[in-house]
């Protein structure tokens, strides 16, 4: 004998023929979708097929206006190009890895360092970053370790310091910067 | 009545707005009951009914008269609700039900004291999938495999969703008589 289950019970006799009138406003808003003419009668049965009032539908486009206007804003935010290059003495580095970080306060010591992106410097000892949003960075130069520079040249910041905290601030503000970093030798330091 | 409900769809097909209103009418009540079970508060149960009647009215032709028009309405209505809330309930899964409720185990006493609007305000702050489960097994009759084709979930979700649906009923109903 199959189990008696008084929630299922209660439930099923109560709903069984359970009614309870719509408010008038449906059957209009049913109506009106079915004969609509015309583009605009369409959008506008749309909007009163929703209970909700069009405040609500207002409320929301408001927001996705903002949300793409933000979007828009980001977007067309100032952008610049860094590019330079990187000398171990009197030459130009033969490969190495500029390292780039981005400094959101302008107090020395930097407490607001944070790594940005890297670029590959070539065999003449180019860097570039394209595409920098506005604000302040710093740049880190590392010899490349196969070369032999490295055991000659010390890992330098721009400008011609070997520590974050001290070194010049590059700033970017919608426009391109070329660079000149000297690497620091290790029989100086 | 199917020589009448002929007449009416016949009517209605010929988009007589008079037809309409009467189908309408016949209709409203009951289905706005369902709609509200459905819903999660009054206005999307509006917003299904309007779009179920939308539905009814432009499908009216593939009504074949080969059962009934009131379990056609029906399952009209109920498609609608569950297409509204389609991609909410795709989200549901089966659970593990060892640590569930026993939703079985309550006194008849909880249960004989409560109103129907009651009833239907514990439904609609069930969350969706346990609603809606719940609502096609145990007020609508539907099988576990008929809710799981509908619903493109496993029927073993549906299981698990209808336990779960019992057990935070069972739950509410409890903290309600304390």
């Amino acid at each position: 004998m199959e189990k008696k289950d008084l929630i299922e019970d209660k439930f099923r006799s109560s709903f069984s023929d359970f009614e309870k009138e719509p408010p008038s406003r449906v059957w209009k808003n049913v109506q009106r979708n079915l004969h609509q003419t015309g583009p605009w009668s369409r959008v506008l049965a749309f909007l009163h097929l929703s209970a909700r009032p069009l405040g609500f539908y207002l409320a929301w486009g408001g927001v996705a206006a903002g949300v793409i206007l933000t979007v828009f804003l980001i977007g067309t935010r100032k952008h610049g190009v860094v590019r330079g290059h990187a000398y171990a003495g009197e030459a130009r580095l033969h490969n190495g890895i500029a390292d780039l970080f981005c400094v959101s306060d302008n107090t020395l010591p930097w407490d607001s360092v944070a790594y940005s992106r890297s670029a590959m410097i070539d065999n003449y000892g180019h860097f570039q970053f394209s595409n920098i949003g506005s604000g302040n960075y710093l740049l880190r130069i590392t010899p490349d370790k196969t070369t032999g520079e490295s055991d000659k040249y010390l890992p330098s910041w721009y400008e011609h310091d070997e520590k974050s905290d001290s070194c010049k601030l590059i700033v970017i503000d919608g426009k391109d910067v070329n660079v000149e970093i000297q690497l620091i030798e290790k029989t100086k330091h | 009545m199917i020589d009448q409900d002929h007449d009416l769809i016949s009517r209605c097909l010929r988009k007589e707005v008079a037809a309409e209103y009467q189908l309408y009418r016949r209709f409203a009540a009951k289905m706005y009951g369902i709609c509200l079970r459905y819903g999660g508060d009054e206005m999307e149960a509006e917003d299904i009914l309007q779009l179920g009647f939308v539905r009814l009215f432009q499908c009216l032709h593939q009504f074949k008269f080969e059962g009934s028009f009131d379990g056609w309405v029906h399952r009209i209505f109920v498609t609608t609700a569950i297409n509204y809330y389609r991609k909410n309930l795709k989200f549901i899964r089966e659970v593990d039900l060892t640590e569930a409720v026993d939703a079985e185990a309550i006194q008849e006493d909880v249960l004989s004291a409560i109103t129907t609007r009651e009833l239907l305000e514990i439904i609609q702050n069930l969350p969706i999938g346990y609603r809606t489960v719940f609502n096609m097994y145990v007020i609508e009759n539907y099988r576990h495999q008929e809710i799981a084709n509908l619903l493109g979930i496993s029927v073993g979700t549906s299981k698990s969703q209808l336990h779960l649906a019992k057990s935070s009923i069972k739950r509410i109903l409890e903290s309600r008589n304390k």
